[in-house]
């Protein structure tokens, strides 16, 4: 029986819909603002929409999943787990921009709080599809939006050529995705994931393989690009150096989120077959696949970050490094794969705010984007030094804090699957990768400082950093506590078809 | 086996349109040049789909591809100052790579496709209509649909704010 | 008292937070009162858990469930066995007669309460490793010691000399560090637990396969080899005397390096169940013996002697555990750590009295001015020479016997020889120090009085420790007690060992006198016949000139070679012609460079690469 529009329980949308109202209204409302006004209001009234958005998100916990017009928009525990690290990482984002909006330089400060906005309505619609077009038209409205932001500081050159780079490569990105997704529709003659990967099942017994590893690959390509693993890497340090800092935040965070939620759900969602396929070969090609992506982004990574003295430069290759860490457990097909990927997105969102956040503040304050800016911040700022150290700790992977525990629980998951040469890599390249951000220690302990008085922190960011560093350290002293939490979820629910889900014809 | 009928010759010669166009737009060192290069690869898009029995997509690729957005380029380069010649970039072996990229990617892709087994029948194009894809769209695709509403409001605010000069 | 332990580490917490929050409104002084006071009240239920262990109380095990990892529940908790109650006692004892050494040597530097934080945090990670019932746990706080190094080799930041060593010292234990996280994992998968007794209980009843035993044992030792400064990952130790010498006598004699030769101790029945690594320990740390010794022969620096000599003794405790010598490589650690801990507090004394002068060859007749420094020093270089009746002949006494015992004579003999090595290079110091005349400038000044009785405290046990072993073997049957390790080697040790260890010392204490007293046999005569050997020992046998050839510069390439791809080949000479960049009008024509087609390009060849790599076999085979 076919269902029309309003048998549907259109609440479940709350979120978005709130998000994209929230969107449109500011919208409006800074058409009726002068020109001259302070806009920051506006990020309020956004602030605010994004916590009603988190709490109609996390309220759904526990509820039976739901979906909506044969799985353009389903809601399930997995999509829900996302779309709460995807509010709260924007919540924080708008927090922080308050700050860097005052400097003038984003000229259009109302539109760049609804393009967050809409941005993050993009991820939320990729962590709550199973069906190919939503999925595509989602990291669309989330990439477009990104593209915008990162050239918003329309007068600085390096913004422009940030968002230059970035919507040329991302359009490659988005043309192979779509490439790899026509081929899927050609073997299987449906968007929707589940079905297309029943009959994707059986095109690889019919010869087809190579269409569907084609398939895969290309799509790799996309995916690898929008979560900044290498070798689709190269657009990272430029875009991350050019956009305005709480946009490369964004980015780093909110978006790499969304992309791995999107990879995650492609491919447990449409290539599962692959892995109980009665020849272990599929398993394997797409295990090494993803290993050798997650290697090299480890490798290239975390060596070339050595070389660098810019400080978002540095973090955009450190955060290429991360990419690589968090594909392991994807790769492995471990056993604690969500718990750990989930865990460790969690960790690297908290610390990467918050190193970002104070990024941002260090730059501001000295007028360059150079390591030097941080020399002696141990004695001009305190506690800012101090909690900087925290994040540099986590990201590096030292005990007690979460980064550490992220780090552990991927280990786990490469050792539990035999995959050592993965846990080898990992494990040396994190030892480099002490360098780097004990570079950054070094700079501020052990440097006497260049500029004079204290540093000024505003109110948000110092929220915004004690936030994350309270984060930080929780998840790194009682890291049982998240896991539990992680683990009630039901994430098998991703995996499969609703309510037998016979799938609308076509 | 390929076999010389109409329809192979109107396949070989559309598609000698498509990707000419698109290697003079690449070669071409005007800019109202390349876009007409550009319009002829539109066109011969266009015609590939009528030869696939898609006369709604191949009329739609003329209006929207070959009209509105070559025509769109045209005046956004006739009103922008722009230097309208391109330099040569003078990497020779950056042609040499790309040309191994590229032309790996092709032979994969042709080593795939003639690798695989198709089978005989082929989907019966009379039944696409028009209606039927309306149906779908405001139906089963209603939400994608929506958001890429939203979608191109964004890319529309994108491109005014980044374009538009500042009085200062 | 036992069921109080886990108050120790909590003290030095509490004042470290005490001293980070207050260090602004602090002075020296009460700095150096909250540090201390925490110490002692540290030592204090140290003594007392001490006691109790001692009057035959059962192991204790305090702990509740931290985390889960599928099945196995990890438990943070802290364990109280022999082992554990006596490390407690080595290192809160040393750790608050450091306190209250550094007032006096730190006065007047301007940071003191950030030093006395940094000196409460390492206690608490210390005293934390110490009482650590599981790996994971364990290794928490081996990562937090390190970080504590960190900070506390790089305390006076602006010696670039300093900066360098703390950076060296962090990395390079961290290499270490990573075989211990190996072992922690593999062992995890294997046995399915964190905590030592299951791990060891599935070791005994042969759920682990052999070779597996023997990876995880050797990884273990890795881990110890970068902690605890042994061949080839010594050679950080040695750049750690960048840092105030309060923070040598702790960390870097006394304790923290002696956290190697501890996991060895404590992981002691892994080692057991696999003859290869047992084997490992044994040579790794015979060879370091001699070979940091034989360093120590010509070093000019009192701090860097001292140094090696450490790098040499701990290897000297891994040669005794690889010979099965639980209790002598226990037993030894023990001993060095009061007599090295007093031996490096004496250097700082000697430092600040020649207002801080550390090279010996402009050092001299001390005696006649500081003659109770003199004594002190003399003491623990008599200890650490092994002669009797002082603790270190004991306890040296006895690892050569684990050694001749478990039938290694190759081991015994490097162990003779290299406490030859050490008796001379200690009285070379020493008689380079206090006798002659002085051959420095300016005057020399007083130490203060809160220096010298921690010294003098540290002495006793200098002196007498070795009687815990002596008429009776009292201590190691204590703590072997319900371990199931031997406690002494079987079969009687032969007369003549002692006598042949002690006439060894002897020697290097007579050769030294003859030459630098005596001067009858003139250093330069000695050097001069084979004058590449006397350079290859000065330059430490050019190993950080290996690793900066071999190791570090491959490295540096290979970032420059990622670099130079990413900085001149991917972003071209647009970069170098940053004036193109600064004319506003041709920003368009700049970013048009080719640089974005490069990046596609790049990602382009890589996405064909890993497709023709991966289904080579099925596309075209």
């Amino acid at each position: 029986m076919e269902k029309y529009l309003l048998d549907y329980n259109w609440t479940v949308m709350a979120p978005e819909l709130i998000i994209a109202g929230a969107a449109a209204l500011l919208s409006i409302i800074d058409l009726l603002m002068k020109e001259k006004q302070d806009k920051r209001v506006l990020a309020s009234l956004g602030f605010v929409a994004v916590l009603g958005a988190l709490y109609f998100t996390v309220s759904r916990f526990g509820q039976q999943p739901y979906e909506i017009l044969g799985d353009t928009y389903r809601i399930d525990d997995f999509g829900l787990v996302f779309k709460t690290l995807l509010l709260t990482g924007t919540a924080l984002v708008l927090a922080v921009s308050l700050q860097e909006a005052k400097r003038k330089e984003i000229t259009a400060q109302g539109e760049y709080y609804y393009l967050l906005l809409t941005a993050l309505l993009g991820g939320m619609i990729l962590t709550s599809s199973a069906d190919l077009i939503t999925l595509f038209v989602g990291l669309e409205l989330l990439s477009i939006s990104s593209y915008i932001l990162a050239g918003i500081r329309k007068r600085r050159t390096d913004s422009n050529e940030a968002a230059w780079k970035y919507v040329v490569l991302g359009g490659v990105s988005s043309a192979f995705i779509l490439y790899g997704m026509s081929f899927v529709y050609g073997l299987a003659g449906t968007t929707n994931l589940y079905t297309a990967q029943e009959r994707m099942a059986e095109a690889m017994g019919n010869g087809m393989e190579s269409f569907v590893y084609l398939s895969l690959f290309l799509m790799l390509f996309g995916f690898g690009f929008k979560v900044a693993s290498a070798p689709f890497h190269m657009w990272v340090p430029d875009v991350y150096q050019g956009a305005p800092t709480p946009v490369t935040t964004f980015l780093a965070v909110v978006s790499k989120t969304a992309a791995f939620a999107l990879m995650i759900r492609v491919i447990l969602g449409g290539y599962l077959f692959l892995f109980n396929s009665r020849t272990a070969e599929g398993l394997e090609l797409l295990t090494t696949a993803l290993l050798v992506l997650a290697g090299l982004s480890m490798v290239i990574g975390n060596t070339v970050a050595l070389r660098q003295f810019n400080n978002k430069r540095l973090m955009a290759y450190s955060s290429i490094a991360h990419a690589g860490y968090t594909l392991v457990p994807l790769a492995t097909l471990g056993p604690m794969l969500f718990e750990s990927t989930v865990y460790y997105l969690t960790a690297y969102l908290l610390m990467t705010l918050g190193a970002f956040t104070v990024i941002g503040i260090v730059e501001r304050n000295a007028g360059t984007g150079d390591i030097s800016a941080f020399a002696g911040l141990s004695r001009r700022s305190p506690l800012t030094a101090a909690a900087m150290t925290i994040f540099l700790i986590s990201l590096s992977g030292i005990p007690v804090t979460a980064g550490f525990f992220g780090k552990f629980y991927i280990l786990i998951n490469a050792v539990a699957t035999q995959h050592f040469w993965i846990a080898a890599i990992m494990l040396a390249t994190t030892v480099v990768s002490y360098f780097y951000y004990f570079g950054i220690v070094r700079m501020m302990y052990f440097r006497p400082p260049v500029l004079e008085g204290k540093v000024k922190v505003p109110p948000a960011s110092a929220l915004v950093i004690a936030v994350a560093m309270i984060g930080t350290v929780v998840l790194g002293i009682t890291p049982q506590w998240a896991l539990e939490q992680l683990g009630e979820v039901n994430w098998a629910a991703a995996l499969s078809p609703l309510n037998g889900g016979a799938p609308p014809a076509q | 086996m390929i076999s010389m009928n109409g329809e192979f010759i109107a396949f070989f010669l559309l598609s000698v349109m498509a990707i000419a166009g698109a290697v003079f737009m690449i070669n071409f060192t005007r800019v109202v040049h390349m876009i007409l290069a550009l319009a002829f690869t539109f066109l011969g898009i266009a015609g590939i789909f009528v030869t696939l029995n898609a006369e709604f997509l191949a009329v739609v690729q003329v209006l929207i591809y070959t009209g509105a957005v070559s025509i769109l380029m045209l005046f956004g380069i006739m009103l922008t100052r722009h230097r309208d010649e391109t330099r040569d970039g003078g990497r020779p072996w950056h042609a040499f790579l790309c040309f191994l990229g590229v032309g790996g990617f092709f032979a994969l892709l042709m080593r795939i496709i003639y690798g695989s087994p198709f089978n005989g029948e082929t989907a019966k194009t009379e039944t696409f209509s028009v209606s039927g894809l309306g149906e779908s769209v405001f139906k089963q695709y209603v939400i994608p649909f929506e958001v890429t509403s939203i979608l191109l409001l964004v890319a529309l605010v994108g491109a005014i704010i980044l374009a538009k000069k500042e009085r200062s | 008292m036992l069921e109080n332990a886990w108050t120790i580490p909590l003290f030095p917490l509490v004042a470290f937070f005490l001293l980070l929050f207050g260090r602004k409104s602090w002075g020296e002084k009460a700095a150096a009162w909250v540090g201390s006071l925490a110490a002692f009240a540290s030592l204090a239920v140290s003594a007392g858990v001490l006691a109790e262990r001692l009057s035959g109380a059962e192991n204790s095990l305090l702990s509740f469930s931290w985390l889960t990892l599928g099945e196995t529940v990890i438990r943070f908790g802290i364990e109280v066995d022999p082992l554990n109650a006596l490390m407690l006692l080595i290192v809160s004892l040393i750790s608050f007669l450091v306190h209250v050494y550094s007032y006096g040597y730190m006065k007047g530097d301007g940071r003191v309460p950030v030093f006395y934080a940094y000196l409460s945090l390492f206690t608490f990670s210390m005293l934390g490793l110490v009482v650590s019932a599981n790996l994971l746990q364990l290794y928490i706080f081996w990562e937090l010691v390190g970080v504590c190094s960190f900070l506390l080799i790089g305390f006076w930041y602006f010696k670039p000399e300093a900066k360098q060593a703390a950076k060296k010292a962090f990395v390079v234990t961290r290499i270490g560090d990573i075989g211990l996280f190996l072992a922690l994992l593999l062992a995890f998968w294997y046995t399915g637990s964190l905590e030592l007794g299951p791990i060891f209980a599935a070791v005994e009843a042969g759920q682990v396969p052999a070779e597996m035993v023997t990876l995880i044992a050797v990884l273990i030792f890795v881990g110890a080899i970068g902690k605890s400064g042994q061949f080839p990952l010594h050679t950080w130790l040695p750049d750690a005397m960048e840092g105030p010498t309060p923070v040598s006598a702790l960390i870097h004699a006394a304790t923290m390096v002696a956290a190697g030769v501890y996991l060895v101790a404590r992981t002691f029945p892994l080692f057991e169940a696999s003859p290869v690594a047992l084997d490992t320990v044994a040579y790794v740390g015979a060879f370091t013996a001699i070979f940091a010794a034989s360093i120590g022969l010509v070093q000019n620096d009192i701090k860097r002697v001292l140094a090696y000599s450490t790098v040499s003794q701990l290897g000297y405790m891994m040669l005794a555990l690889g010979s099965a010598g639980y209790a002598a490589g226990a037993f030894h650690l023990m001993t060095h750590a009061f007599f090295k801990a007093l031996l490096f507090l004496a250097a700082g004394a000697v430092i600040v009295a020649l207002h801080h002068q550390q090279d010996i060859r402009k050092m001299g007749g001390l005696w006649s001015t500081h003659p109770g420094i003199g004594w002190l020093f003399l003491i623990g270089c008599l200890a650490i020479s092994g002669i009797p009746p002082f603790s270190g002949f004991f306890s040296k006494d006895e690892v050569l016997a684990s050694a001749w015992m478990d039938g290694r004579p190759g081991v015994f003999a490097v162990g003779v020889v290299a406490a030859f090595f050490t008796a001379f290079y200690m009285f070379r110091l020493f008689f380079l120090v206090f006798t002659g005349s002085f051959r420095g400038e300016g005057n020399r000044g007083s130490v203060p009085k809160s220096m010298l009785w921690p010294m003098g405290i540290l002495a006793v046990p200098a002196v007498a420790a070795g009687f815990v072993e002596y008429p009776t073997p009292f201590f190691s049957r204590w703590l072997t007690e319900g371990t199931g390790l031997a406690a002494e080697a079987g079969g009687t040790v032969p007369l003549w060992l002692p006598v042949l260890a002690t006439l060894a010392s002897l020697a290097g204490v007579a050769l030294a006198w003859a030459m630098y007293v005596k001067r009858v046999l003139p250093a330069d005569d000695l050097t001069k016949p084979i004058p590449w050997g006397y350079r290859l020992l000065k330059n430490k046998y050019f190993i950080d000139e290996i690793y900066a050839k071999g190791v570090v510069l491959p490295y540096r390439w290979l970032g420059a070679f990622l670099r130079g791809f990413d900085r001149f080949v991917v972003s071209g000479l647009v970069r170098f012609s940053a004036g193109i960049f600064r004319t506003v009008g041709r920003i368009g024509s700049a970013i048009q460079n080719g640089q974005a087609q490069t990046y596609a390009l790049v990602s382009l060849v890589g996405l064909v690469l890993l497709i023709i790599g991966l289904t080579a076999g099925r596309l075209f085979g």
